[in-house]
């Protein structure tokens, strides 16, 4: 997905993709990766993924948030590779995006929001998440809230300051703000590594919690990020809510990314390479380091079902997901019912 | 503060509002100061609603280059104006194609300029629409440029008159005046405004400080220069002066649109953050003070303006929703 040639024809200037070609996008995306989607599961997966991008954009209190909420999901793809070679294509995408974006002016800013935003008019998903948080209402509708911290360079509503000929002020009234509004928090930081100042565009899915130091909870922000949408983190760590279903999800997308530059890969080499497979192993490197068995034996491979079943005796879950992705094709076509247990990882939508 | 308006009614559009600012505009009857219709920008579309004349029947303007057949819309319009050029009203649209002057009816497009700097540039738009005095267009783009352009009685041929670079960024909103000897505000992307004089040809007579944030509609009334911006505040600058007369710190989110009863100085601004506020503004001052704050739950407002000349009444459109709510005193 961040394949430099792939990036470079995305960062050329072009008119908006119609919904035609990003669908096909997103299903040539999920189809490169070991999990076979449905028509119908395709369409839940690409509508959760909409609505929460339409979410994000919706709640971004200023234009230039974009940028960090884009820079959020840059940062959640950092913690997902541990390879150097993936952590400099990372940096190559930042700096790609920082080109492009980081000298727009609030204005032109708040006219790639308008075109986001016209893009996706008329999605109106209920997704269960976002109405268990009460950020959505019944009829698809995101709730606009009326507290919190006003944009960086804002005040909260309610004062009228007069000024005399020599622009000091010389009178100052109020009135009712109409809603809970908070002082501006410091904007969030578009640096290389930094904090973003919020939580849009992180794991929709985390919950606070202690202990959990897995790379896919390493996001810092308020106790809850739906109820605090945007708030500047304060340092919790988070915790799957069902963990160990993320877990299986976190395999997902790892074997998605390492698909889709093992293609890459392959072409140039003729076959799959080591550094490819270690990239689905995240996470677990020491354990590779500790068992030559199964190291051995992923050099063979092309096969990434092999790595997974490393981690089969974790969790019941990953043995399941294990037993569907060493069934034949047929035999997973026929499955359908399994293949929804993998969605719902995902969500389960209305 | 007194709750002077009451919701009193829903119009209903073909096509939902798109998020776009300054995105509702009113033609007026002519000789009456009473609303006709309501345009709302869809895309590359433009619904034109009846107010209250149940007669006049509802249209669905695709906005494509003349001659060309509606078949693939691709158009993006960015701004929708009535205008009454002596005994014509005319409906004048910028858009990515630049600029078009509709009939009434917005069936016949009598004139269009492309209103662009850099043919190979991409990615042009006009945007910025206003009037001055009676014949005079002035556009904007999304280069900077102003263009203005004569239109006679009849309307042949339209003349451009002058076209200057005013602005690094893009073009906001544009608003005219002309007591004070036909004065215009631009303003642009990147938060810069600026007042000229038309004589001849624009003459600069004041750029104003920036605040960061854009202005994104601009009104002109008695001496003052009432601006909108990004940042959620209302500014009141004097004409004369060219000095900041009046700041608030208006709404909590993005304002996307302003507009002004012009007989008794009510100002209107709707917002991101779901509310529509009406403000009175002091024709002897430029002070400002709320009179009237209403919030559509959940809604991102994207355009609002009165529908009589007093401000008894006025209306609010919402992105990704055919609705356009009214409000009556």
């Amino acid at each position: 997905m961040l394949n430099e040639k792939f990036l470079i024809q995305l960062f050329k200037p072009q008119t908006v993709y119609n919904k035609t070609a990003l669908r096909k996008l997103f299903e040539d995306l999920a189809h490169a990766s070991i999990m076979r989607l449905d028509e119908a599961s395709m369409d839940k997966l690409y509508d959760l993924m909409i609505m929460a991008f339409k979410y994000q954009v919706l709640m971004a209190r200023q234009p230039l948030e974009l940028i960090l909420i884009t820079l959020n999901h840059v940062d959640a793809i950092r913690n997902f590779v541990s390879a150097p070679a993936l952590q400099t294509q990372i940096d190559k995408t930042y700096t790609m995006l920082m080109q492009m974006y980081a000298h727009l002016s609030i204005g032109e800013m708040q006219n790639v929001k308008y075109s986001l935003l016209n893009f996706l008019q008329g999605h109106r998903v209920r997704v269960s998440v976002f109405l268990r948080h009460k950020v959505q209402n019944t009829d698809g509708t995101f709730v606009i809230p009326t507290s919190g911290p006003v944009p960086a360079g804002c005040e909260i509503p309610g004062c009228i300051r007069s000024f005399d000929p020599d622009g000091i002020v010389c009178q100052t009234t109020h009135f009712p703000a109409g809603g809970e509004y908070a002082a501006a928090c410091e904007p969030g930081s578009t640096e290389m590594h930094g904090n973003r100042g919020t939580d849009l565009g992180c794991n929709i899915y985390t919950v606070p919690a202690t202990t959990d130091m897995s790379p896919m909870n390493t996001y810092y922000g308020n106790n809850n990020p739906l109820e605090n949408i945007g708030a500047v983190g304060n340092g919790a760590k988070y915790q799957d809510l069902e963990a160990d279903e993320f877990l299986l999800g976190k395999e997902e997308l790892n074997l998605l990314m390492a698909q889709l530059l093992g293609s890459q890969a392959e072409q140039k080499q003729g076959f799959g390479s080591k550094e490819i497979i270690r990239l689905s192993l995240f996470g677990l490197g020491e354990e590779k380091e500790s068992n030559p068995t199964l190291q051995k034996e992923e050099l063979e491979s092309k096969n990434f079902i092999r790595i997974d079943a490393r981690t089969r005796t974790s969790t019941a879950a990953l043995e399941k997901v294990y037993d569907e992705m060493t069934m034949q094709n047929e035999e997973l076509q026929q499955d359908e019912d399994k293949e929804q247990d993998l969605l719902d990882l995902l969500d389960s939508m209305m | 503060m007194e709750q002077m308006y009451e919701r009193n009614g829903t119009l209903t559009l073909v096509s939902s509002a798109t998020a776009i600012a300054n995105n509702l505009s009113v033609q007026f009857a002519p000789q009456t100061k009473t609303a006709q219709t309501i345009a709302v920008i869809h895309e590359g579309y433009i619904n034109v609603i009846p107010v209250y004349n149940s007669e006049i029947r509802a249209k669905y303007i695709p906005c494509v280059e003349s001659g060309t057949k509606p078949r693939h819309v691709s158009t993006s319009v960015t701004q929708v104006m009535w205008c009454d050029v002596k005994r014509h009203q005319l409906l004048v649209v910028a858009s990515s194609l630049g600029v078009q002057i509709f009939d009434e009816d917005g069936r016949v497009c009598k004139f269009s300029h492309p209103c662009v700097d850099m043919p190979d540039g991409g990615g042009n738009f006009a945007r910025g629409l206003a009037l001055i005095g009676h014949d005079m267009l002035c556009v904007g783009n999304s280069s900077g440029t102003i263009r203005i352009f004569h239109i006679p009685e009849d309307l042949d041929p339209v003349v451009k008159i002058d076209h200057k670079q005013v602005h690094k960024k893009a073009v906001t909103d544009i608003a005219a005046s002309v007591t004070g000897g036909n004065l215009v505000v631009t303003a642009d992307d990147s938060g810069e405004l600026s007042l000229w004089r038309l004589e001849r040809e624009l003459h600069l007579v004041s750029m104003f400080p920036t605040f960061r944030y854009p202005c994104t509609s601009l009104k002109i009334w008695e001496g003052f220069i009432l601006c909108a911006f990004g940042s959620g505040h209302i500014r009141v600058f004097g004409t004369k002066t060219l000095s900041l007369v009046c700041e608030v710190a208006a709404h909590a989110r993005w304002i996307t649109a302003a507009d002004l009863a012009p007989d008794t100085g009510y100002f209107l601004s709707v917002s991101e953050d779901s509310f529509v506020k009406v403000w009175q503004i002091s024709k002897r001052d430029g002070m400002v003070s709320l009179k009237f704050s209403a919030q559509v739950q959940d809604n991102l407002l994207v355009g609002g303006k009165f529908l009589c000349s007093g401000g008894e009444k006025f209306c609010v459109s919402t992105y990704e929703s055919c609705n356009v709510i009214c409000y009556c005193a």
